[in-house]
């Protein structure tokens, strides 16, 4: 075996704690990596690269908001309809992006579920956080920017994060239920589209429900995002004009969609079929 | 410390029903055992390794692991093909919870595939696959390694260097592997198993169950 050449030694092997640190431990390490990989893969590492992650929404809000500030209309409480209209946009585009990506999201990952350590929960919430993280960020770029431009404070910043964590969250279950529904029958995929798309009118991101009949409010209040939508707006134009949401309906429909979506996927990893 | 295998059962569905692949394979694996599986196409051999790895559960019975366990290290499985060598071992390196520098290096000098190492690995042929994802999985620091055909397309160079390698593991680390070339199987394995239908037949003496299976 003269020509094997030199063979380096491998690096040496952690130390391991308990395993209930240990099993966190993983479960971060392999998030980080997966998003790390995932800004990797989407951007690539050329010029602005991840920059996009940022550029894009508030680039197809701003678009938005003009489209609709040129209407002219005049807004309820002196509000500046661009403004309104962003603020609108932004946490739905959060929305759409979390649950139109969810049902490849295990697919474009498959040979990643070769090590054992990565599950499908931990690609899906790699993803999603990355979402998140550039939807949160560019509403901080915005907040910046009206107090920057045009002196505009938000009324209560905390209640504008707190909503987006929730819109996070909720985003997050629908999310795993979609994937797992995927992984089960492909079909839903091509459902999924058409839903989200059909159901924009009623996500509450483009209209106050201040504007609309009582009953109608009621109803569309079913919807947990609509809660979200106009807490946001209470915390960025406080009391221009009345809000109306309850969080306390939205952590119920959080838990119930989550767990659905752990348990959905825990199911559909047994029958996820690898090549 | 070992690898046990109770009464796995692996099943698909398929067109009118389901395929019964493993039909309750017992079986326990030994650290510094080097095992041959042979069997003929589609007899289950990757499927064994993906229950054995935990990448698929079986539908029946139970796989215990009392060692850490490679993935099963065959054609890109668990790489990222649209990212270069340098980032999948980056990647590895993470989620194994290793140093990212020294697992750069190791898998670099290890490989040997030069400048290709920062190209995407959908770039690279089989023989360099082989070499990336030997070079992560030694890496790690794996107690059992799951080879499934990723070495036999290497060169002979590479195939000492894999020798070396397991042989200063060997005592502590074991080799189960799937190859049609029984060369290799001679090289590395000191018993052999053969996968029909749906069981493993256990040969002690590695000639043996080679005989057996270019009889089949």
């Amino acid at each position: 075996m003269s020509d094997v050449g030199f063979v380096p030694t491998p690096p040496a092997r952690r130390e391991r704690g308990h395993w209930i640190v240990e099993g966190l431990a993983t479960q971060v390490r392999v998030i980080g990596a997966l998003i790390m990989r995932e800004v990797q893969t989407r951007f690539g590492r050329h010029n602005v690269g991840f920059l996009w992650l940022f550029f894009e929404p508030l680039f197809l809000g701003t678009m938005v908001g003009l489209m609709h500030s040129a209407h002219g209309q005049s807004m309820p409480g002196g509000v500046d309809p661009f403004l309104f209209s962003l603020v609108g946009y932004v946490p739905y585009f959060m929305f759409r992006a979390i649950i139109n990506r969810a049902g490849s999201a295990l697919h474009s990952n498959l040979t990643l579920l070769f090590h054992r350590q990565v599950t499908p929960v931990d690609v899906l919430l790699a993803r999603n956080l990355l979402e998140a993280a550039s939807v949160i960020g560019v509403i901080v770029i915005i907040l910046a920017g009206g107090v920057w431009l045009a002196g505009v404070w938000p009324a209560n910043p905390g209640l504008v994060f707190f909503c987006l964590l929730l819109m996070f969250l909720l985003c997050n279950g629908l999310a795993m239920m979609v994937a797992a529904l995927v992984a089960r029958w492909e079909v839903a995929e091509r459902l999924v589209h058409p839903l989200t798309y059909l159901s924009m009118p009623l996500s509450g991101a483009f209209f106050a429900l201040h504007w609309l009949p009582a009953n109608l409010r009621e109803l569309l209040l079913w919807n947990p995002q609509v809660s979200l939508h106009e807490g946001i707006r209470a915390g960025i134009f406080g009391d221009a004009f009345p809000s109306y949401y309850d969080l306390r309906y939205v952590g119920w429909c959080i838990l119930v969609t989550t767990l659905l979506g752990l348990l959905s996927l825990r199911t559909a990893r047994r029958k996820l079929e690898i090549f | 410390m070992a690898l046990i295998l109770e009464d796995v059962w692996k099943s698909y569905p398929v067109r009118g029903g389901r395929r019964e692949i493993l039909k309750g394979i017992n079986a326990v694996v030994e650290r510094g055992d080097a095992v041959g599986i042979l069997g003929r196409n589609g007899a289950g051999k990757s499927t064994l390794m993906r229950v054995i790895s935990g990448v698929e559960s079986p539908t029946r019975g139970r796989v215990r692991r009392e060692m850490s366990v490679s993935w099963p290290l065959g054609s890109g499985f668990g790489l990222q093909a649209s990212l270069s060598g340098a980032d999948n071992a980056r990647f590895i390196a993470r989620i194994y919870g290793q140093d990212v520098r020294e697992t750069l290096d190791f898998v670099q000098s290890f490989s040997e595939i030069g400048q290709y190492f920062y190209e995407p690995v959908k770039t690279y042929s089989a023989g360099m696959m082989g070499r990336l994802l030997m070079g992560l999985s030694f890496a790690v620091k794996f107690d059992c390694y799951l080879v499934d055909e990723i070495i036999s397309a290497g060169d002979q160079r590479f195939v000492q260097r894999c020798q070396t390698m397991l042989e200063d593991r060997l005592g502590n680390a074991s080799l189960l592997m799937v190859s049609h070339f029984a060369d290799h199987i001679r090289q590395y394995c000191r018993t052999a198993v053969v996968l029909r239908n749906g069981l493993l037949e256990l040969y002690e003496d590695i000639d043996e169950g080679i005989a057996v299976y270019q009889s089949l």
